[in-house]
C-alpha cells in the first residue's frame, strides 16, 4: 500500500479541491437564498417538524466523527510525524494572527448576542438566525453544520500517536 | 421578531468565511508538500488541552443550542 502513497496524495488534493469548489457553490446558494428569501416568515414558522433539529444535530455530531476519520486518513496518506506534546509550541506568526482574529469576531458576535437579548423585537439573536435558517433551508444548513463539524473534528480529534 | 436580511447574509459569511480560507490554505500547503493548517491547531491543543475541550464543550452546545427543539424556539 505504501507505493501507493503518491497516488493517494493526488487523490487528496483532488478532494481538497472538490470541497472546496462544492462549498463554493452551497456558499453561492446560500447567498443567493440570504438575498431573495423572504424574511418576514421567519417570525411565523410554527409548522417545523420539531424531528429537523434533531436530524440537523445527528448530521453535525456525524460531520465531527468524520473529522477524525479525515485526519487519520490525511495522516496516513502523508506518513506524518506523531504531534508532540511541547511546552513551546511553535505557532507564532499566521495562526496566532488568526487565532486573535476568531476571538475578536466571537467577542463581537457575543457582544452583539448580549445586545440582542436584552432589544429582541427589534435586534433577534443570532441563535434565531439560524433556526430560522434551519427551518427554512434544512439541507443548506445540514452541509454547513456537518463542514463545521467536520473542521473542529479534525482539528480537536487529531491522532496523536 | 424584526428580522433582517443582512443579518442571514452576515451569518452566512461568518460561517463560509472561516471555512473556505482554511481549504484554500490547506491546498495551497499541500500542494507544496508542507504540514496542514490542522497540524499547528493540534499542537495548539496538545499545548493547551483545557483550552481544546473547552472548545469542544462550547461548540457541542452551540449545535444543540441551535438545533434541538427548533419548531419550538
Amino acid at each position: 500500500m505504501i507505493r501507493y502513497r503518491g497516488v493517494l496524495r493526488g487523490v487528496e488534493l483532488f478532494l481538497l479541491l472538490a470541497t472546496t469548489l462544492g462549498l463554493a457553490a452551497v456558499f453561492g446558494l446560500a447567498i443567493a437564498h440570504a438575498f431573495n428569501a423572504d424574511v418576514t416568515k421567519c417570525a411565523s414558522r410554527g409548522a417545523v417538524d420539531s424531528r429537523t433539529g434533531l436530524i440537523l444535530a445527528g448530521v453535525a455530531l456525524g460531520g465531527f466523527a468524520c473529522g477524525r476519520l479525515v485526519a487519520m486518513g490525511r495522516k496516513w496518506v502523508n506518513d506524518a510525524p506523531v504531534i508532540r506534546d511541547q511546552d513551546r509550541v511553535r505557532t507564532g506568526g499566521p495562526l496566532q494572527g488568526a487565532l486573535a482574529a476568531f476571538l475578536a469576531l466571537a467577542a463581537v458576535l457575543l457582544g452583539y448576542e448580549t445586545y440582542a437579548l436584552t432589544n429582541s423585537a427589534s435586534a433577534p439573536p443570532i441563535t434565531e438566525y439560524v433556526r430560522c435558517a434551519a427551518a427554512t433551508s434544512p439541507t443548506l444548513t445540514g452541509i454547513a453544520a456537518f463542514a463545521v463539524a467536520l473542521l473542529i473534528g479534525n482539528w480537536l480529534w487529531y491522532p496523536t500517536e | 421578531m424584526n428580522y433582517t436580511r443582512p443579518g442571514f447574509i452576515i451569518l452566512v459569511l461568518v460561517i463560509f468565511g472561516v471555512l473556505l480560507p482554511v481549504l484554500v490554505a490547506d491546498i495551497y500547503l499541500s500542494a507544496r508538500h508542507k504540514r496542514p493548517v490542522g497540524f499547528y491547531v493540534n499542537q495548539f491543543t496538545l499545548a493547551y488541552p483545557w483550552f481544546a475541550a473547552l472548545l469542544a464543550v462550547v461548540f457541542g452546545a452551540m449545535i444543540a443550542h441551535f438545533f434541538i427543539n427548533i419548531a419550538y424556539a
